[in-house]
């Protein structure tokens, strides 16, 4: 019963890693396209320049 | 019994990570689990209203809600995930599960708990963190045997079941509309952009899923929990619910055509319900299909609906199923309500209603608050009639399966 116990609170842990991980790699992928938008409004405004 | 392959990887992984936590002895398996799933669900709740709130900061931008999407999607499947793999815990003894059904189970909850239990068994670590590739992936390492003790398991239990007031009011108690489709999908107007060619089934078996969320998943997987068939009993399994049957498909747009001329299943006729279907399509679907089909260009919550069916000669449905289509793209509750009296109408004595996912757009919930405990009610009065069974299963990817079925005459209350 302990070692069952044991397990499911081992599984509650992996449970927060992996949210947290979900999160960086959400938060990771919306600052690239941020820049990517942001660099293409800067070539926009260049290309208009021109 | 099946013995559990992967039990030592799974329990290892994440060992050296973690610090041991005292267990007071008063502690017991049941309440752990009760406290570590309330637990669970809250984080679960957080992570998603955090999601949200960031895909409304950033309204007009599809790519970045198209992110978040996928990211509440995530979400769901980990949660998902690690509730099997408890329930895996739960149920298993010395590395066995007891896949003998119980007592008072149906089919549809039989096959939920073994589905469920065999995910909990096969999931595994990478690096402490749950590998989120789940999808369909809970029979894939069973062998012909095993899987035949289940299906043949499976078979044994009845089509049609009891009135089990003790298990309505269970899933009631579950019974929520939720929407984790963001406004990327919401904005579109044209249904064409939508998955509306869904298959049956998949004759191949299913790969590694290259997306969390297929949005073609086919109907065997997404209605009935099965999604591969390999062995004889599968196959039987899905005889019995679509050989012979009058099948209605709530907005099914362009889907189940590889059912209008399968040799592995024969329904008697398929009904479309769906008023966005282009005539042209029905009249080339008509010449192809070796069975009955008729398609209705017309509301599945609509008022008329009924006296449609009757003027078209159309049989009451054994079998109905909406996939990605009502409830989710109504407007109010009168509408859902329409849909609902609709369905127990209409549906034949023995029959089942089944839908995926549970949603209802965003933007119907956030027109009305109260519109989860509205349509508790209307189940709730669904239930109180003792007509009706209900069951939630855990479907697929992180969306749930509701199943409604019209309790036979001459089968006494459970």
């Amino acid at each position: 019963m302990e070692e069952k116990i044991l397990k499911i609170k081992k599984i509650k842990n992996v449970f927060r890693e992996t949210l947290s991980s979900i999160i960086k790699n959400r938060n990771k992928k919306i600052e690239e396209i941020i820049k990517k938008q942001d660099n293409q409004k800067i070539n926009n405004i260049l290309n208009n320049l021109k | 019994m099946l013995e559990n392959n992967n039990q030592q990887e799974t329990i290892q992984s994440n060992e050296s990570n973690n610090e041991q936590e005292i267990i007071k002895p008063q502690e017991n398996l049941e309440e752990i689990i009760v406290e570590v799933k309330k637990e669970i669900n809250t984080e679960v709740d957080i992570a998603i209203k955090d999601n949200r709130d960031i895909s409304n900061s950033y309204k007009d931008n599809l790519e970045i809600q198209e992110i978040a999407e996928n990211t509440e999607n995530e979400i769901g499947v980990a949660s998902d995930m690690a509730s099997s793999e408890i329930e895996y815990i739960n149920q298993e003894r010395n590395g066995e599960v007891d896949f003998k059904p119980k007592e008072s189970e149906s089919r549809e909850s039989y096959i939920n708990r073994i589905s469920v239990v065999l995910r909990g068994m096969n999931i595994k670590f990478g690096n402490g963190v749950l590998t989120l590739n789940p999808q369909f992936s809970e029979w894939k390492y069973l062998n012909d045997e095993q899987l035949k003790e289940i299906f043949t398991n499976l078979l044994s239990i009845s089509e049609n079941s009891k009135f089990n007031k003790e298990n309505n009011e269970k899933e009631l108690e579950k019974l929520f509309f939720d929407n984790i489709i963001s406004k990327a999908n919401e904005q579109k107007t044209n249904f064409d952009d939508t998955g509306r060619g869904r298959p049956f089934y998949n004759k191949d078996g299913i790969g590694p899923a290259t997306k969390l969320i297929d949005k073609r998943a086919h109907y065997c997987v997404s209605m009935f929990g099965i999604p591969q068939i390999r062995i004889d009993e599968q196959k039987k399994y899905i005889q019995s619910i679509v050989n012979g049957k009058n099948i209605c498909l709530l907005g099914g747009g362009y889907s189940c055509q590889d059912l209008l001329d399968s040799e592995d299943f024969r329904p008697n006729s398929i009904t479309n319900i769906d008023p966005f279907i282009d005539e042209n399509k029905i009249d080339e679907i008509k010449k192809r299909s070796k069975v009955k089909y008729n398609c209705l260009k017309i509301d599945a919550s609509s008022d008329n609906l009924l006296e449609e069916l009757k003027n078209n000669n159309i049989d009451s449905p054994d079998e109905i199923w909406a996939s990605f289509s009502v409830p989710m793209y109504l407007d109010n509750i009168e509408q859902i309500e329409s849909l609902f009296s609709n369905i127990c109408n209409s549906l034949k004595e023995g029959g089942k209603c089944r839908i995926y996912p549970m949603q209802i757009s965003k933007k119907t919930l956030d027109n009305d608050p109260n519109l989860n405990s509205k349509i508790k009610n209307i189940f709730r009065n669904m239930i109180d009639t003792k007509k009706f069974n209900i069951f939630i299963s855990s479907g697929v990817s992180g969306y749930k399966t509701l199943t409604i079925e019209k309790i036979k005459n001459n089968i006494q209350e459970g």
